[in-house]
């Protein structure tokens, strides 16, 4: 019975509690680590293939993904797109030349096991 | 470089004697040495990188070579002169800590089991390592005290900001430690029943949670997450020893400082329960019964649960703990005046905040660093509700007018808030006294006015994070944006920041990233220093957060970050710079000796 009335309290509790949904979002881990990661990601990539960057990418929610535009000392334009609310891949361009097409977790990973 | 004629250092060592009771003749050696850049432990010469797999998917942490600092021209657009580094001259050196999040783990005020009814929505809740933030904290005290002359120049630290989160839920016992810890005052992190653990990581039937003594029945087990036999006990019953800042350290507020779980309002019955004897072990009796406290203090539905629950003396879902009257929560001026109970050394008494600050209620404050800068604290905190911020009004106000005073002066002006450009978009307003809000653009649209400001520290989204931030009329100029990784989640790390002169109409603001001081490789060790270690590796293998994600990239890292000259530098003296950091270094030297006056 007592158990019963518990979860009924909680029920009732998450439903007022749903009415705070972006205050809830909040304790999740702390915003932004979508356009973290594909910012990491790109960057990680370019310097991979020793690239010298003079604007490091800057990304934007646009709505539909993430866009990062950027560029390079010689002049070169860094643009990179990962498509979806909550994208997993991304495409980095550098000019006309796909520099990478792929994974961003992978990307990460890689890189935070690199020793050497 | 035309330092201090021999009368003038003469002097100076005379008086920093006196004012540090320290002898004249060893104060004069350490004076006279030549600055050299200090070769002690950072990210410059050994990083930490994930490991081989140990069990299931649970791995281990390795050495990984240093990383040398990456010049990055996104504001001055175009390549440094190679010459800079023969004649630049150090400004400011600074210690940067953020996100320490200190907690008290048995406290009946936390909300752990809500991570079985979702672990990606309440991450914060629980976390594998949360017996250990005491540890991990004196471990970064040690990392920055190690590091109390700069890797660059030589340059002794001046100061360091702590940009908020100190404390995880409000707690007084957790504010409390983390002052202790920064100060150098030993900690025993143990709340309720001396030297037992009462915590969902010691109850079997909360398999959500990490059960080191055997985590053979809980997800984290499953994952390959190891078996520690003792490690709650040690990290309870062990005093946690801190060699303490070596320099004036500043705070200002963070979320998590200001309102419950760094999210919500603090109903009055959650004070009550937070200083009592039960804690929830499932998540259905946390929210039924806990957090519908919250729902019950700003709705009629609520309430009529509250009295539902508490007339028919639901308990179920709880267990009894050992009551502590030392966890009660804190109200919001409560996190100020807590700064007043600290030692002298390194001080200073309210750590920014001033007696004014207690007086008036105001929450941000200013403070010169040297001659030469100016530290502007400011409360970016919503205590209405959300995790994220804004900068009210009334205190946007304030600072326009500290940095138009800033700019004429002839000082840098630093900042320190707790949110990042990216989390200042909070609208939540207070009902009883309503003021604009400023947002991200617009505030940095006002600093970019002003060529005096050269950095913005900050933290919040637990990972290291570099931005540019050029004028938007085409015109050279911006300034630096550096946010740091935290102390609670992979890869446990904060920084060093050195502004430096170029001498040729540029600056370079060094970042260099520090783990904190205990070793990489876990290597069974319970001492505090060993449970600083267990927790770095604990936390890069707490899937739900993304630890590898928190490193940030290179260009977020080990960097110098050029910009122009705010004003002509070739007015600030070598002479003046020699005085400047003569104090410093007495002061050093003064901490070195134990603080001996």
């Amino acid at each position: 019975m007592c158990r019963r009335v518990a979860i009924l309290g909680a029920a009732v509790a998450t439903a007022l509690l749903a009415g705070c949904a972006s205050q809830i979002a909040g304790l999740a881990p702390v915003a932004g680590d979508t356009r973290a990661a594909i910012r990491t990601a790109a960057i990680d990539v370019l310097l991979q293939q020793k690239l010298t960057i003079r604007l490091a990418p800057e990304c934007t929610d646009v709505g539909d993904g993430y866009s990062c535009v950027g560029s390079l000392t010689d002049g070169s334009a860094i643009v990179v797109s990962a498509p979806g609310a909550d994208p997993t891949t991304m495409t980095v361009l550098v000019g006309d030349v796909v520099a990478y097409e792929g994974s961003i977790q992978d990307v990460l990973d890689e890189a935070a096991r690199r020793t050497g | 470089m035309a330092g201090l004629s021999r009368r003038a250092f003469l002097a100076t060592v005379g008086a920093l004697s006196a004012a540090w009771a320290i002898p004249r003749d060893a104060l004069g050696q350490v004076l006279a040495a030549p600055a050299t850049p200090s070769d002690a432990p950072s990210t410059l010469q050994q990083t930490i990188r994930v490991g081989p797999i140990q069990s299931r998917n649970y791995r281990t942490l390795v050495p990984g070579i240093g990383e040398p600092y990456y010049p990055r021209l996104d504001i001055t657009g175009q390549l440094p002169d190679p010459a800079r580094a023969d004649r630049r001259r150090s400004l400011l050196y600074v210690g940067h800590l953020s996100d320490i999040h200190i907690m008290d783990v048995q406290s009946p005020a936390r909300l752990e089991p809500l991570i079985a009814m979702d672990h990606s929505l309440w991450a914060g809740a629980f976390r594998p390592q949360d017996a250990l933030t005491c540890h991990v904290a004196s471990s970064m005290v040690q990392s920055i005290a190690d590091l109390r002359t700069s890797p660059v120049t030589g340059a002794p630290l001046s100061a360091a900001f702590v940009t908020g989160d100190s404390a995880d839920m409000l707690s007084h016992l957790e504010t409390r430690w983390y002052i202790d810890i920064l100060d150098g005052t030993p900690v025993t992190p143990d709340s309720g029943r001396p030297g037992v653990f009462e915590g969902v990581q010691a109850w079997a039937e909360a398999t959500y949670a990490y059960h080191p003594d055997d985590p053979g029945s809980d997800m984290w087990g499953a994952y390959g997450f190891p078996t520690v036999p003792g490690m709650l006990e040690a990290a309870i019953t062990q005093q946690v020893d801190s060699v303490g800042l070596p320099v004036p350290w500043y705070a200002v507020y963070g979320n998590h400082d200001v309102t419950y779980i760094g999210t919500l309002g603090v109903p009055a019955a959650l004070r009550a329960f937070a200083v009592g004897d039960r804690k929830a072990v499932e998540w259905w009796a946390t929210l039924g019964s806990y957090v519908g406290q919250w729902a019950a203090d700003t709705s009629a539905l609520g309430r009529l649960v509250q009295s539902v629950t508490t007339n028919l003396g639901v308990d179920v879902g709880m267990r009894a703990v050992t009551s502590d009257p030392e966890r009660r929560l804190l109200e919001q001026a409560d996190f100020m005046a807590a700064h007043f109970a600290t030692a002298p050394n390194p001080g200073p008494v309210g750590h920014g905040f001033t007696a004014e600050n207690l007086a008036t209620g105001r929450t941000y404050w200013s403070a010169d660093i040297g001659p030469f800068a100016r530290a502007f604290g400011l409360d970016t905190c919503n205590q209405v509700a959300g995790p994220d911020g804004a900068v009210p009004e009334q205190q946007f106000d304030w600072l326009i007018g500290e940095l138009e005073r800033c700019q004429q002066e002839g000082r840098l002006a630093l900042l320190f808030s707790h949110h990042n450009s990216v989390t200042l978009e909070n609208d939540a307003q207070l009902a009883t006294a309503p003021q604009r809000l400023i947002h991200a653009e617009e505030f940095i649209d006002a600093l970019l006015r002003f060529p005096c400001v050269v950095a913005w520290m900050n933290g919040h989204t637990h990972n290291n994070t570099i931005t540019a931030h050029r004028r938007r009329d085409g015109q050279p100029g911006g300034f630096w944006e550096l946010t740091t990784a935290s102390c609670i989640d992979f890869p446990q790390q904060q920084q060093v920041v050195e502004v430096v002169d170029n001498r040729d109409g540029t600056l370079s603001i060094f970042a260099t990233t520090l783990d904190h001081a205990a070793p990489p490789a876990w290597s069974g060790d319970l001492t505090p220093l060993g449970l600083a270690s267990l927790s770095r590796q604990l936390s890069a293998n707490d899937w739900v957060e993304n630890p590898v994600m928190r490193i940030g990239s290179e260009l977020d890292r080990n960097v110098e970050l050029l910009l122009p000259s705010p004003f002509d530098t070739a007015l600030i003296t070598d002479a003046q710079l020699e005085q400047a950091q003569s104090a410093d270094r007495a002061r050093l030297l003064a901490y070195e000796r134990g603080w001996s006056t």
